[in-house]
């Protein structure tokens, strides 16, 4: 397994209803909407506040941030076709 | 017996929310899901190489595949018959830590 440098944590559950230390900690950690995905550095600050809210995130161990370009070309679907040649790409207008 | 007036609960009380005793197989599964889901998190944590106390206290819980199904699906209660109640009784049971009981119980 590649060196862990951060946490990748979504909150997947609400915490409407829950003691205020239980917000504040998902607000520590950024989260401030459902299935909202943050990157914190893996530290023991950032694994005491994933374990106070266990029941509510999903983690994931991650090397490094990805760009918002990579997290993109990551959701993007593939085309389905491919250009093999353009029609006119000679022609100037 | 039937009609506008018939004696129902709602009809002479009003509100009535209705409270099974014991958990269907389907919501005794979805406990198992959530118990998993916490065991992911915790192991996850544990696999970083982070260590605290917090994530000592985690591991020192019992996974999901240890637990007896009486700690996974019931819980202690002081007031109840045989001093055990169906987990879903518990208020916000889904978003709590509740996988031991005490000593004796």
């Amino acid at each position: 397994m590649s060196a862990t440098q951060f946490f990748k944590i979504s909150l997947k559950r609400s915490t409407i209803g829950l003691a205020p230390d239980y917000r504040a900690a998902a607000r520590t950690l950024g989260l401030h909407r459902s299935h909202q995905t943050v990157y914190r550095p893996a530290d023991s600050t950032t694994a005491g506040l994933i374990l106070k809210l266990k029941e509510l995130v999903k983690v994931e161990n991650v090397a490094s941030i990805p760009t918002s370009v990579e997290i993109n070309a990551a959701r993007k679907a593939a085309r389905g076709y491919q250009v093999v040649e353009k029609q006119g790409a000679f022609t100037k207008i | 017996m039937f009609g506008a007036f018939r004696p129902t609960f709602v009809a002479q009380s009003g509100l009535l929310w209705k409270n099974p005793f014991r958990m269907s197989a389907t919501r005794k599964a979805n406990v198992r899901k959530r118990l998993k889901a916490v065991d992911d998190v915790i192991a996850t944590v544990s696999a970083s190489g982070v260590k605290c106390k917090a994530l000592d206290e985690a591991m020192q819980l019992p996974r999901e595949s240890e637990m007896i199904a009486r700690d996974k699906y019931s819980v202690f209660s002081r007031y109840s018959k045989g001093h055990r109640k169906s987990l879903h009784k518990v208020p916000k049971f889904t978003k709590k830590t509740i996988r031991t009981s005490p000593p004796g119980f």
